[in-house]
Order: C-alpha cells, then structure tokens, then sequence
C-alpha cells in the first residue's frame, strides 16, 4: 500500500518552537539564538554584554553544552540568571530542550534571553527555538572562508560577529573576504568586528543593536527573521 | 551528526502512519532534501539504518530512498527564477550573470513525502 505523507521532518521542533515563540512573545522577551564553532567566543561575549548592560536590561541564558556546566558559572558571576542543558553528545539544541528548562526563569522579569547554543555551525542552525534571530559568530582563527562554506548559518542569521579581531595581526585572516562571503549569503546582514579580550573593541555597536531590537520587540512585538531562510 | 534526530523523527512518523493505517510491515520510504537543508544523505541514511534495525521486524529491511532538490533561488540582478545543483547558494544567474544575493524561494525543506507499507 501506498502511502502519501507529505510531512516536514522538523515540524515536531518546529510546532515546539512555534508555541515557544508565542510564550516569548506574550512577555515581550527578546530571544536570540547564539550560534558559531566551539571557541569562537560565545561566552567572551556574553559575558561582556551582560556586564555591560546589566544596569539597563535583565538577562537570561540558557547555556547549551556537551557537558560541564563551566559556562552557566561564568556567566552567572555577572549576576544574570542561567541555565545549563547539557546535551550529553547531541551536537545541537532543540526546542524540546528550551521547553523543559524555561520553567526555570521568570519569564515576566525578563528582557533579553540568550541561547548559547552548542558549539557548531552546521546542526544547530536546522532547528528552530522560538528565537528572534539567529546570532552568529566567527573567530578570525577559523579562516575567512567560513561563510562560503557553511553558507546556511550566514543565510539565516540577522547579526554576524567577527570575533577576535585584536588578533587580526598574527592570522591570514581577510575581514573584507569574510564579509564579501557573508553578504552574499545574506545581503542584509549586519556584519560588528569586536574583540572580547580585555577592554573590548567595537562592542558598543553590538550593544546598540541588542538595544534597537529589544526595542523593536517591545513596541512590534517581533524581529524581522524567517527562521527557514526561505521567502524572506 | 543531527541526520540522528532527523532519522528519528522518520521512524517515529512512519509509525505513526503503519498504526493509522493498520499495516505492519513498513517497505519503503521516500525523503526529499532540499540542498540548503544541510543534510548530508549519506548520515541520514547511515542513522535511518541504526535506528530501524533496532526497532523489530516491522523496519526490517526498509528501503529508504532521498532525494535531492535543487535549490530555486530569484535573482537579485533580473527576478527570474533559476535553480541551481544542490549546496550551491552562490551561483551566478544563468539568465544574465548576476552573482550574488539571489533569493531563496525553496530548498531549505526535508521532507516526508510517501511510504510503502503492507
């Protein structure tokens, strides 16, 4: 017998991630996804966001990792409320994850919610979370070529973070290469050279663009991203 | 590595449909990948086969069959639509050369799209 389906493979996750969206969105939540290979800094990042910005806004993360739950410690020394899924070997976060966790948190006292996602750039960008964006970052250690090979994350995300770049004098890395790739996957997308070493470079234009979409999210009630990418 | 829960989320739907219908022994499956959905055929397949061999004699010896789908993009230098060979978001437009930031219309999807059961 034959029998017609004509079902998405994802739509479980993404009927999950549907119901989150709208949970998110009933409190105002800004929520975004963070996504780039291990090491490329996500929680450098977050931590220097949160310090920076805990006067003006109230976070809350949700770490996703392997194992270990050395990064929710590390980001909780800023005061921000975090919480560690770890994965046991999964190599991505699925909205199922985010749903058995959000509990955790005071949805109504929040303003922004990271999701630091599992460190890697093909898997996690296939599953939908009920974010806002899609945040994606790259260290200039990795290459320039990046988003030509891994086109679909520079496809899907709003922000791109080039990550790093106090070191930019010791690595063949091409910024002007990098961004050519990246805004040919995505011809919108808002490409911030910062480094979270030390001082910090270029953040405050990071700070200014989490400023503008939590704004955005509050006054529309949502962002500009369609997560799949497609018709956009 | 994700082509795991994908393969997953296959089994338990043809599952779902054997029960609908009353069959018991599921024969084949057909998938269809659209070439921006960063799913490699090969680890699908590789945990398709992993996971029905521990699932009894109704997933024994299923034949699963995935298709790749070209990527249909629109041009951003003419608004003609064009599809391109899977994987390749950067290719320029056949029609008047444009290379870059073309829009895609489909191809992101991976899809359950028929079974065969008895």
């Amino acid at each position: 017998m034959e029998i017609s389906i004509g079902r998405s493979l994802l739509e479980a996750n993404d009927r999950e991630a549907e119901e989150l969206r709208q949970v998110f969105a009933a409190n105002g939540l800004l929520v975004l996804n963070l996504i780039s290979s291990p090491g490329a800094g996500k929680t450098s990042l977050l931590e220097k966001t949160l310090t920076a910005l805990g006067g003006e806004f109230r976070f809350g993360v949700i770490e996703g990792d392997l194992q270990t739950d050395n990064d929710a410690r590390r980001v909780e020394k800023s005061g921000a409320k975090a919480v560690q899924i770890n994965t046991h070997g999964g190599c991505h976060l699925d909205s199922g994850m985010i749903r058995e966790v959000i509990g955790r948190f005071n949805l109504d006292e929040l303003d922004i919610l990271f999701i630091e996602n599992v460190g890697n750039l093909v898997c996690p960008v296939e599953f939908d979370l009920g974010e806002d964006c899609k945040i994606a970052l790259l260290s200039v250690t990795e290459g320039d070529d990046k988003p030509e090979k891994y086109p679909r994350l520079f496809h899907l995300a709003e922000v791109l973070l080039l990550n790093k770049i106090d070191i930019l004098p010791y690595v063949d890395f091409d910024l002007e290469r990098a961004a050519g790739f990246a805004r040919a996957a995505r011809r919108d997308l808002k490409i911030l050279p910062v480094s979270c070493r030390g001082e910090g470079h270029g953040l405050e234009a990071w700070y200014d663009w989490l400023r503008q979409a939590r704004a955005a999210k509050k006054t529309l009630g949502k962002t500009t991203t369609n997560h799949r990418g497609v018709e956009r | 590595m994700h082509e795991l829960a994908i393969a997953e989320n296959l089994l338990e739907m043809a599952g779902q449909e054997l029960r609908r219908h009353g069959l018991r022994k599921l024969i084949s499956l057909r998938v269809r990948c659209g070439a921006l959905a960063g799913v490699l055929p090969e680890a699908l397949e590789f945990a398709f086969s992993a996971l029905a061999g521990d699932s009894g004699e109704t997933f024994r010896d299923v034949r699963l069959e995935i298709v790749r789908e070209p990527l249909l993009l629109r041009c951003a230098g003419c608004g003609r639509d064009f599809t391109t060979a899977p994987g390749s978001l950067f290719t320029s437009c056949p029609l008047c050369g444009y290379e870059f930031f073309h829009q895609a219309l489909s191809g992101a999807e991976i899809f359950f799209e028929r079974m065969e059961a008895e």
